[in-house]
């Protein structure tokens, strides 16, 4: 059996609607890819910060689909990068009261010698949205339209692979 | 007026904004902690079995996930009226006292580390994790990754899954766990009992060993005489799984002690316009404001809470510290919040001792970890001690066992007042005419609420986190006159 070195995470709240997007599309993608390949394995978390991280270590590559709301983009848009072109907002801080951002979070467990990809190995497939804090299960027609594409994307990162 | 608002915006945990008004002589005038809390969830769970409750509900949170599942898992043994065996129950803790050690670890390194490892009034580009490590150097850093992720490994092990545990049904658990696993459990608890030693040792080096933060802490900024609560075991000592709900007076004398289906009888709650969080509080004493004293109905349920309420804790190492903590202190209650943050590490030893006494337990490989419920389902209330306070799950269904009514009182929910309270009078004790409000000062107020270890948590994970702390300013006239950040652009 060939060696895991890729991870393929669904991030998000599957009862909070369109928060749960990532899981949708990480499911699509194993659909599509898991009779294709077994040297990538999948996850489904509701984490952020340091578990997050955690989860990362002894991976070369991670893909996280994931929701956004940076509220500069149409609700719907599909939108691809790697960690290392993300801002990071709380840069040395805490996000919550228990916690700090993926960003922060890698940075404090390289330090501490933990093997993690490094932050260009770390691609978000997103697809922007709007409500996030209603409770409720499904995606609305918008965000459940964008999942195509959103799946497409992440397919192409192992097509060259 | 002037208006400084405190704004913990952050999509990881749900929202809160602390606003401080001063009046015009510079002086507060007011403060008000306003929490629009994530709405529907109650709702959200009519019309589905109550064995869903366990998995759904530790979905509401992502920092306690744990504690939503076996609050929801025992409130489903009580609907179907059916005892979990011995086993079982024993599992079940264990998972527990895992999850609690992770907790109260994060909280301690990672939150309460920035404040008195690094400093209260140090640079905003020390005061967080990476600072923290820096000063109490990388060895240590890694054992608080060792820590957590020993944590984990228990969770899934027991639970199934890591963070959010699958395994508890009504009745018990789907299943148990085998010697081999016992063993590594076994030994992953004999590390946690160092480390909760090596942690108080730190925080008496570090904190108790500095005057001035001994000063901070046991000054009047941070003090307040109210009730507490706490789970007690039938020798009235500290459990956070299973027992009954004691509540103590200011005094330090028992208010009341109630088992889970009595909550309605003891815990009411008030509204506020401002607030979409609603302020539970004793029925018994009433509601006379956010008022300190026997005659206030506010109540506190933390760490500090716990062994304010109960008569000791039930493991030695656990119970040595907690009377040093108390003789320390010049006895029981105690009512400097700040207290808290060595009340939590003396819970994290209590947790890991615990855990190595259920994993060394003969029964605890039994395959007897599961009972079949028989009766009819109707209505059950299950009560844990979440890391951050009591947590009560309320159920009612039909004769089918689908859910028909849900009321969920969480950790935080319970210190809504006194967290009020605290950042009022650490705001006032702290602002005066003519203070410069800078971000070391804003920090000393914040520090009043992180004590409580808050959590409004809805464990949603859009990108991008941010920053929980904005500063803003107002002058008289309601125009902005200053914004203050947290994090470096």
């Amino acid at each position: 059996m060939a060696p895991i070195n890729f991870l393929v995470i669904g991030l998000g709240n599957p009862i909070l609607g369109d928060d749960g997007v990532g899981w949708i599309i990480a499911q699509e993608v194993e659909k599509h890819i898991c009779s294709l390949r077994n040297d990538i394995e999948f996850d489904y978390l509701s984490l952020g910060g340091l578990s997050l991280m955690e989860r990362l270590i002894n991976y070369k590559r991670v893909i996280i689909t994931d929701s956004v709301t940076s509220g500069e983009i149409p609700e719907g848009s599909v939108i691809t990068f790697t960690l290392n072109n993300m801002t990071d907002l709380s840069y040395g801080h805490t996000t919550a009261a228990h916690d700090t951002s993926l960003k922060t979070a890698l940075m404090a467990g390289r330090k501490l010698g933990a093997p993690l990809p490094s932050d260009n190995d770390i691609q978000i497939v997103a697809i922007e949205i709007r409500k996030v804090m209603e409770i409720h299960e499904g995606l609305t027609p918008r965000i459940s339209a964008a999942v195509p594409l959103a799946v497409k994307h992440v397919l192409e990162n192992f097509e060259n692979d | 007026m002037t208006r400084i608002t405190i704004d913990p915006i952050t999509r990881l945990e749900g929202h809160g904004k602390i606003e401080i008004f001063l009046n015009d002589e510079g002086d507060v005038a007011n403060t008000y902690f306003q929490i629009p809390e994530l709405r529907g969830f109650e709702r959200f769970v009519v019309g589905r079995p109550i064995e869903e409750m366990a998995l759904l509900t530790n979905r509401i949170c992502g920092v306690c996930p744990e504690a939503h599942h076996m609050a929801a898992a025992k409130a489903a043994d009580a609907v179907y009226k059916v005892n979990v065996p011995r086993t079982g129950k024993m599992l079940r803790e264990l998972l527990y006292m895992a999850f609690y050690a992770t907790d109260h670890t994060t909280h301690f390194y990672a939150l309460a580390g920035p404040d008195f490892i690094v400093g209260p009034d140090a640079p905003v580009a020390e005061r967080n994790i990476l600072g923290v490590i820096h000063k109490v150097g990388l060895e240590i850093g890694g054992k608080v990754i060792q820590m957590r992720k020993y944590g984990h490994t228990v969770v899934e092990k027991i639970g199934g899954r890591k963070v959010h545990p699958c395994t508890s049904i009504p009745g018990g658990l789907t299943k148990g766990i085998t010697e081999e696993d016992r063993k590594e459990i076994e030994d992953m608890g004999r590390w946690a009992i160092e480390f909760a030693q090596f942690s108080l040792k730190a925080f008496n080096d570090i904190v108790l060993g500095n005057k001035t933060y001994l000063d901070l802490i046991l000054g009047d900024i941070y003090t307040h005489h109210t009730y507490y609560m706490g789970m007690v075991d039938e020798n009235n000592k500290t459990n956070f799984y299973d027992g009954k709900v004691r509540v103590v007076g200011p005094d330090g004398k028992e208010l009341v002690k109630y088992a889970p289906e009595e909550y309605t009888e003891n815990i009411t709650e008030r509204v506020e316009p401002w607030t979409y969080l609603k302020f539970p509080y004793l029925k018994k004493v009433g509601w006379k404001g956010f008022v300190d004293g026997a005659d206030s109905g506010v109540y506190c349920a933390t760490p500090l809470s716990r062994l304010n309420a109960a008569d000791g804790l039930a493991t030695p190492r656990a119970q040595e510290e907690y009377d040093k903590m108390y003789s320390t202190l010049g006895g029981k209650p105690v009512h400097q919040r700040l207290v808290t943050h060595w009340a939590r590490l003396i819970e994290l030893l209590y947790a890991a001792e615990r855990w190595v006494e259920l994993a060394t337990d003969t029964e605890i490989t039994s395959p007897n970890f599961h009972a079949i419920p028989t009766e009819k389902p109707t209505e059950g209330v299950g009560i844990v001690e979440a890391p951050r306070g009591t947590l009560t799950h309320h159920y009612w269904t039909d004769e089918r066992g689908v859910v028909t009514q849900a009321n969920l009182i969480v950790g935080t929910t319970n210190n809504y007042a006194p967290i009020s309270m605290s950042i009022h009078k650490a705001a006032s004790s702290l602002i005066k005419k003519g203070t410069v409000v800078n971000e070391g000062l804003l920090n000393m107020v914040e520090m009043a609420f992180r004590a409580y270890d808050p959590c409004f948590g809805c464990a949603t994970h859009s990108l991008p986190g941010q920053m929980p702390l904005e500063v803003t300013i107002h002058n008289s006239d309601g125009e902005i006159v200053k914004v203050m950040k947290q994090f470096v652009d």
